[in-house]
């Protein structure tokens, strides 16, 4: 049996199809912020307060996988938190399928899962088996399918075979994936990964991210919402993403659409004559923006970069230009836009906004 | 109840995992019976006239006074040395995310301590007996009731301890006060009007030092176990005690209950249930 199995039976409850897995609205918290004691004596009376979460409104379709970008202190685990209901918000709502994370949280700890980022968490002096059995029983689950429930997720995850090693003895991968295996283990309606692959190497983190796809996430499964730093996970799994600055929520969209918003069409260009006449006459007609050319390599070929406005037909015309102009030309690259790129601009140009509300 | 005993389940599995320290942990109890008995026999002529009133054995005196004091270290300190770990590891805040109730996982997180601590008792009264130690056995069930209630009553101190913990994550000196000021006024090594007596007699301090015997819930606790399993008495002689004993127990899980509350209430609008 695969994961979607196990995460569909939840489906049929209470929510009605429309509904959202998950609904913010005007989320705000707030943390006092704690200093010494010289500086409480110097200065009494002047404590800060750090704005972590602010008015943030957000939709989450059920079956989403959502991502959840920004750089560190961007308020994505206080968010997370609240969700899972272990910080209470200073104002606004968030319901998970309907219920209220503050008045009715026991019932959102029923539908919703959390993995957090690193690997504390677990009884380190355990077998996986046990650490299991634990939250299957904190879970309230019942009866001989709870077994069978368990050997399913440790074979979805791969652990099936080292389940009755103690914890203390897995690798970091192992661990990150018996953390899945217990939230994986309840059926949750809504999964909130913190940075999963944080700690994983390259291969595991590739496997995780397939496993994710294939077996976690999609139509009639789980709803995930995922804190990531990483590009390739918020462009190739998420289906859309939002950003988070400061506590604000300043972007929602397809990552790849964003990414299109937020790129400034630059092309990496390899041509053999970097001061051929032909360059200067693009950037008259006003075609390109040279941004920067790159030293003679010991081939004899340069890297150019181009800013070329109008998008891909005009790289088009841009490139057979260069070539009847006798441009020698080896290489004619889109410069995709990183991760960082993406959410600095959006950073730097976007207000604070409603999604989806 | 099932969330309670998977972590008492889990406790178990851990403490079994250092099976050194186990084995340690029973067998020094186990010695610690040779010198109360040879300090109890040795100063029970002079003991004697002063536990006339709880069996006139110093001995078995002791021997009670021993399990008591075991009982109520524990009650005292599981809570919040179970949270601490449970901090620590990151193991608490992921038992707080699950639907089990909060009375539940914190019996759970305690339960495991006060069963083992029970069991050791139980290790202290049968190297005891092997000593010589003469109780009326018929009588232990009651005698267990009424130490049942003592740990109750301090799983209340316990409480008040761990709600610090979450909150403050630091106790203080709370528990030492309490253990050791308990130990002290409570009887656990000579009887509770030695004190009084003590302070009226052979020093200026004040009275109200000789009073504090009174506030202490061990001192009804433990007077009244020593009069049901070492003299034999009958319950209504220590239905005051237990009375008195069971008023301190309601005060102080009613106070234990609000502050943890309290606690977990401020921890989570604060956010820090998990930071260590």
């Amino acid at each position: 049996m695969t994961v979607a199995a196990l995460t569909s039976g939840a489906l049929d409850a209470t929510a009605t199809p429309a509904e959202p897995a998950l609904r913010l609205r005007h989320l705000s918290k707030r943390f006092h912020v704690r200093r010494g004691l010289i500086a409480t004596l110097r200065r009494s009376g002047r404590d800060g307060w750090v704005h972590a979460v602010q008015d943030v409104s957000c939709d989450v379709q059920p079956g989403e996988f959502f991502g959840l970008l920004g750089p560190n202190g961007a308020g994505k685990t206080t968010l997370f938190k609240m969700l899972a209901t272990l910080t209470s918000p200073d104002e606004g709502t968030a319901t998970v399928y309907g219920a209220d994370v503050m008045r009715q949280p026991r019932e959102v700890r029923r539908m919703v899962a959390p993995v957090a980022a690193d690997e504390r968490g677990l009884h380190w002096r355990l077998s996986a088996l046990e650490n299991l059995r634990l939250f299957a029983t904190l879970y309230d689950l019942r009866g001989e399918a709870v077994g069978e429930r368990i050997d399913e997720v440790l074979s979805v995850v791969g652990l099936k075979g080292a389940e009755r090693r103690v914890v203390g003895t897995y690798s970091s991968g192992m661990r990150q994936r018996l953390l899945i295996a217990r939230a994986l283990l309840i059926r949750p309606r809504v999964l909130l990964l913190d940075e999963p692959t944080r700690s994983l190497d390259p291969v595991s983190a590739r496997d995780f991210r397939n496993f994710l796809r294939d077996e976690v996430v999609g139509p009639g499964k789980c709803t995930v919402v995922m804190a990531t730093h990483s590009a390739e996970e918020a462009l190739e799994l998420c289906d859309r993403v939002a950003v988070l600055h400061k506590g604000r929520l300043l972007a929602v969209g397809a990552a790849r659409a964003l990414e299109r918003e937020y790129s400034d069409d630059r092309y990496r260009i390899r041509a053999r004559d970097a001061a051929h006449r032909g360059w200067r006459i693009l950037e008259s007609e006003g075609l390109i923006e040279r941004r920067s050319v790159g030293e003679v390599d010991a081939d004899g070929w340069t890297s150019v970069e181009c800013h070329v406005p109008g998008g891909r037909d005009a790289a088009a015309h841009v490139l057979a230009s260069l070539i009847d102009a006798g441009v020698g030309v080896a290489g004619f690259d889109r410069v995709e836009l990183s991760l960082a790129d993406l959410i600095e601009r959006i950073v730097a140009s976007r207000e604070p906004v409603t999604a989806g509300a | 109840m099932r969330s309670a005993l998977a972590l008492i389940r889990v406790s178990f599995l851990t403490a079994a995992s250092y099976r050194f320290a186990m084995f340690v942990s029973v067998a020094s109890l186990a010695l610690q019976i040779v010198p109360t008995y040879f300090i109890g026999r040795t100063l029970d002529p002079f003991m004697a006239p002063a536990i006339r009133g709880e069996g006139g054995d110093f001995f078995g005196f002791l021997v009670v006074g021993t399990i008591a004091y075991l009982l109520l270290a524990a009650s005292v300190d599981a809570l919040p040395r179970a949270l601490e770990r449970g901090i620590s590891t990151g193991t608490l805040e992921l038992i707080f995310s699950t639907p089990s109730s909060t009375g539940s996982l914190l019996v759970g997180l305690t339960g495991y301590e006060l069963l083992w601590t029970a069991t050791r008792c139980l290790v202290v009264l049968a190297a005891a007996a092997a000593f010589g130690f003469h109780a009326h056995w018929s009588r232990v069930p009651e005698a267990a009731a009424i130490l049942a209630l003592v740990v109750a009553t301090y799983f209340g101190v316990g409480m008040i301890a761990g709600a610090m913990i979450i909150a403050f994550r630091r106790t203080g000196a709370l528990q030492t006060v309490v253990i050791v000021g308990s130990a002290m006024f409570g009887g656990v090594t000579y009887p509770p009007a030695l004190v009084t007596q003590a302070v009226s007699r052979y020093s200026n301090a004040p009275d109200w030092i000789g009073r504090l015997v009174e506030i202490v819930p061990l001192t009804y606790g433990l007077r009244a176990v020593r009069k049901i399993t070492i003299d034999d008495a009958p319950l209504r002689a220590v239905l005051a005690d237990v009375g008195t004993l069971a008023l301190f127990c309601f005060a102080f899980l009613s106070v234990g209950s609000l502050a943890m509350s309290y606690a977990l209430r401020r921890a989570r609008a604060e956010g820090t249930l998990s930071q260590y």
